[in-house]
């Protein structure tokens, strides 16, 4: 009997005390963020679409399509098609397949020339067909130079056209 | 129950006579791939009586994508991406794991920063892991809102995991012989930021959860699972110290440093879904500790071994544990000398759980199925591979 | 056959009756007419509360939970979220099962809805603004809010579906088991106010509100009007994350709709009745036309209570519902009833 009343007084004081957790939080703001009106702050080391960089002293792509990338990727989703020889050697055609790409990370730290980075903060490169994210070289160089944490030499004036990071 | 008679799903026939029949006594449900409380997609058979669970079959591998044949065919360090997506509610640990056995397989040892790294990125896992299955567990149970204040939390979690890794879930961070990319600066201010406040939440989650007396009364003697029972199935992980059976990887086959951290085992009692709750909510607090003090110890220096590329590890094979957050993660790895694995395979301790859950289920409610098939703390990438 | 006028009959209907009959319109008209008018308002009212809680629940769930809930339709903070909702609702296809038996299919929802609706006949809005003030109002409400376990089994039953029969059978063990205790609590603001007609209530409130001499009685009262509207924490029939999915899983569009739309009409009814018959009425400072400002001020203060347990509990499991209805509840409220006889007989 004793218990029974015990256990009906706990349970009714568990309740309000569940209760007053909750209320207390009904007046704390809310913490989410209204996409598209706001948006979080990315990281820079946030992984997102490729790009390949450019050199700042000769305003070329550093990558000379070694092929170094496509042979690590996991799922095969880089395909690379090359032209010249030694210094001047160049990709004519450079195609990631974002359908496949898992974002692991492997092509950019294999790279030996810094040629191509995934911290661009471009996250926003949804398509409504496969095709769309089919990207060959054109996309992948679209907005010139982006700026990578182990580029050489960044200078003042492109820091400050930066997209804003931490 | 010591022994246990292992019946046979029902035949098409024994189905359509269960449902020819007038009486509905007996009768088969599907909860079946697609239902809003198995946590992935897995079809479970119930046999019901009325509302008593008599007998329930899983079934599984809606989700299979022959991750262990994928590893026959890519290189070591490419198969690191794959175990990402095998639980990938830890990911991290899952690349410890896998990261852990080929060192041992190849003979590296990764440096101390290195190591340090690990484990305060797993335990940080560990504790992300956790508050997914406290979240989904009160989902299930009725309970909105602790999923979403867990989920809360698993955002700063997964906020300092992309400041160090660049991804939310699926990191691949681990590399063979050490790390990729060392802390950012202000990461270990952050985390130390996070783990203020994420330890008054705790105390939030248990008025919600460990003090309220509907929880405990969907919780306590609900799906006893026995020590003769767990040890004959095999289970580990929380699943198996709630049965009170003090079973650790880290302390009773200790791997990477974690000998050097100071750090409780929760334990539990009966074995029941509130002691697989209460385990678990325990060691997010002993987490906290070990990042404390990783985060205190960590030394300076380099975080990656000298390996080359295409790791070749020697002619030999390998099996190599790990506790991940719901078990002992196994990860058996045939080399044959060659740049990719001969043989890969990787022991799942959701796996193994899920299948102690004929033991539990009869006897049940069948309200009671729900809640305890959140207490095991399946992840049916892992079930599956 | 023609009903008398009650003591406080709007001016404006009797120069309306005086009108139609200078005009030759027959009495029986009228009266149809203003059953007409009032029922459209009756209905109209429970549509526009009906919306305004979906939409206020949302927000509260959302903010409990750290987050913002509808935001965007209609501009500040999603207040049309259920206008359009409603809408939708609306244009969704009529799906009725192959097996089903349409006519009780059909029925359901309606009977659901009707019985919903039959009791705001009785609920005292402001001084004059009552339906009818019969005088066995409580009575008449409780009795008539019964007849949706008929819907519910109605519903359950005709949608040839093994697990929506189960669960409508379990909703009605549930509206049933807790019945009992409802009404016994509420027989102790009755013996104290002498008399089940609604207005009569409110006006035996007039120097203390019933809730202190009856907290017990109120807050058995309150759990069993949770069950009996099927919110969380009692919740077994909706449970979406149960395996059984409920009774009116096989409804579709609008009939759905109703559906919702008389749980709410119902939740609003058992927060009109705990506020009569605990809270004083519509009783409140100030003059008298503020008197239904302060009805539905305290209804929704009810109703807001109601809608913070659900998102701070979980869900009690069936048997521990039953446990609870007849093994807590129900002597609980024997117990405040022979109290409050004894202390009524004595004092």
């Amino acid at each position: 009997m004793v218990r029974y009343l015990s256990d009906i007084w706990f349970g009714f004081i568990s309740i309000l005390s569940s209760m007053a957790i909750t209320l207390r939080y009904l007046f704390t703001p809310a913490i989410t963020v209204q996409y598209p009106e706001e948006k979080r702050e990315m990281p820079l080391r946030a992984m997102n679409k490729h790009y390949l960089t450019v050199d700042l002293d000769t305003g070329k792509l550093k990558c000379t399509a070694c092929d170094l990338c496509a042979v690590i990727c996991p799922t095969k989703c880089i395909h690379i098609v090359g032209q010249g020889k030694g210094k001047v050697r160049h990709p004519v055609e450079f195609d990631i397949d974002h359908n496949l790409c898992m974002y692991c990370n492997l092509c950019v730290e294999v790279c030996p020339f810094d040629a191509i980075t995934m911290w661009t903060g471009n996250y926003e490169f949804g398509g409504f067909s496969r095709t769309d994210l089919f990207i060959d070289i054109r996309e992948l160089t679209a907005p010139g130079f982006v700026p990578s944490p182990m580029t050489p030499r960044l200078p003042a004036a492109k820091a400050a056209k930066a997209p804003a990071r931490k | 129950m010591a022994t246990r008679v292992i019946t046979r799903p029902p035949t098409a026939d024994e189905l359509m006579a269960t449902r020819a029949s007038e009486t509905m006594e007996e009768m088969y449900v599907n909860m079946g791939p697609q239902h809003p409380s198995t946590h992935g997609v897995l079809r479970l058979l119930l046999k019901l009586d009325g509302e008593i669970v008599l007998d329930v079959w899983p079934y599984i591998g809606y989700l299979h994508r022959c991750h262990e044949k994928i590893g026959e065919n890519r290189e070591y360090i490419q198969i690191i991406p794959y175990t990402d997506r095998l639980d990938y509610l830890a990911s991290m640990y899952n690349n410890f794991g896998y990261v852990h056995a080929v060192e041992k397989l190849a003979g590296v040892t990764p440096p101390e920063r290195a190591e340090y790294m690990r484990v305060i990125l797993g335990e940080l896992q560990r504790i992300a892991s956790h508050l997914i299955w406290l979240g989904t567990f009160g989902l299930d149970l009725g309970n909105f809102t602790i999923f979403m204040w867990c989920f809360r939390e698993r955002e700063m979690v997964l906020d300092l995991f992309e400041q160090v890794s660049g991804q939310r879930l699926n990191y691949s961070f681990f590399r063979i012989g050490g790390m990729p990319m060392d802390f950012p600066e202000g990461w270990i201010g952050d985390c130390k930021a996070f783990l203020e406040w994420f330890k008054p939440r705790l105390k939030e989650y248990d008025r919600l959860s460990t003090d309220n007396i509907i929880w405990q009364k969907r919780t306590q003697g609900v799906g006893v699972l026995t020590q003769e029972d767990a040890r004959a199935y095999g289970v580990s992980g929380p699943m198996l110290r709630s049965t009170g059976i003090k079973w650790d990887l880290r302390r009773n086959d200790p791997y990477s440093i974690y000998d050097r951290f100071d750090f409780d085992i929760p334990v539990g009692e009966r074995g029941d879904v509130w002691d697989r709750f209460w385990v678990r909510r325990r060691e997010m607090e002993e987490s906290i500790k070990i990042v404390e003090q990783g985060l205190r110890d960590i030394p300076p220096g380099p975080i990656m071994a000298k390996v080359p590329t295409a790791i070749k590890p020697p002619v030999g094979h390998l099996y190599s544990r790990v506790e991940s957050p719901r078990g002992e993660l196994g990860e058996y790895i045939v080399s044959d000398g060659s740049k990719r694995p001969y043989r890969y395979k990787v022991r799942s301790p959701a796996y193994v759980n899920l299948s102690a859950i004929s033991a539990m289920l009869p006897g049940c409610l069948v309200a009671d199925a729900v809640a305890v098939l959140g207490s095991i703390d399946i992840v049916l990438g892992e079930v599956d591979r | 056959m023609i009903p008398v006028p009650s003591a406080h009959h709007v001016r404006a209907l009797d120069s309306l009756y005086a009108a139609s009959a200078a005009w030759g319109v027959p009495w029986p008209v009228v009266e149809l007419v203003e059953m007409l008018v009032v029922v459209s308002i009756v209905i109209g009212f429970i549509s526009v509360a009906a919306m305004f809680l979906i939409w206020w629940e949302r927000k509260i769930s959302a903010h409990i939970q750290a987050r913002y809930g509808p935001m965007r339709v209609g501009g500040w903070h999603g207040w049309a979220q259920s206008i359009a909702d409603g809408i939708k609702l609306l244009l969704k296809e009529d799906i009725i099962p192959r097996g089903a038996d349409r006519v009780v299919f059909i029925l359901a929802p309606m009977v659901v809805f009707a019985s919903a609706l039959a009791a705001y006949v009785a609920l005292p809005f402001g001084p004059g603004l009552i339906v009818r003030d019969l005088n066995i109002g409580i009575l008449y409400i409780i009795a008539i809010s019964s007849l949706t376990v008929l819907g519910i089994i109605m519903a359950g039953w005709s949608s040839n579906n093994k697990y929506a029969t189960l669960g409508a059978m379990r909703s009605a063990a549930q509206t049933i088991s807790y019945e009992v205790p409802l009404v016994v609590s509420l027989l102790g603001p009755i013996i104290l106010a002498g008399s089940l007609s609604m207005t009569k209530i409110v006006e035996a409130q007039r120097h203390l509100w019933f809730i202190v001499p009856q907290l017990v009685a109120f807050l058995t009262y309150f759990t069993c009007a949770v069950a009996e509207t099927n919110r969380l924490p009692f919740d077994i029939p909706e449970a979406e994350s149960e395996l059984v999915a409920g009774f009116h899983v096989e409804y579709s569009g609008m009939r759905f709709a109703i559906f919702f739309l008389a749980e709410y009409a119902n939740m609003f009814t058992v927060c009109a009745i705990a506020t009569t018959m605990f809270l004083g009425g519509w009783a409140g400072p100030g003059p008298e036309v503020l008197a239904p400002f302060w009805f539905l001020g305290k209804t929704f203060f009810l109703l807001f209570v109601m809608l913070w347990l659900r998102w701070s509990l979980a869900r009690v499991r069936v048997d521990q519902l039953m446990y609870l209805g007849w093994k807590v509840l129900l002597p609980i409220a024997f117990a405040n009833l022979v109290v409050t006889g004894v202390a009524v007989l004595v004092v």
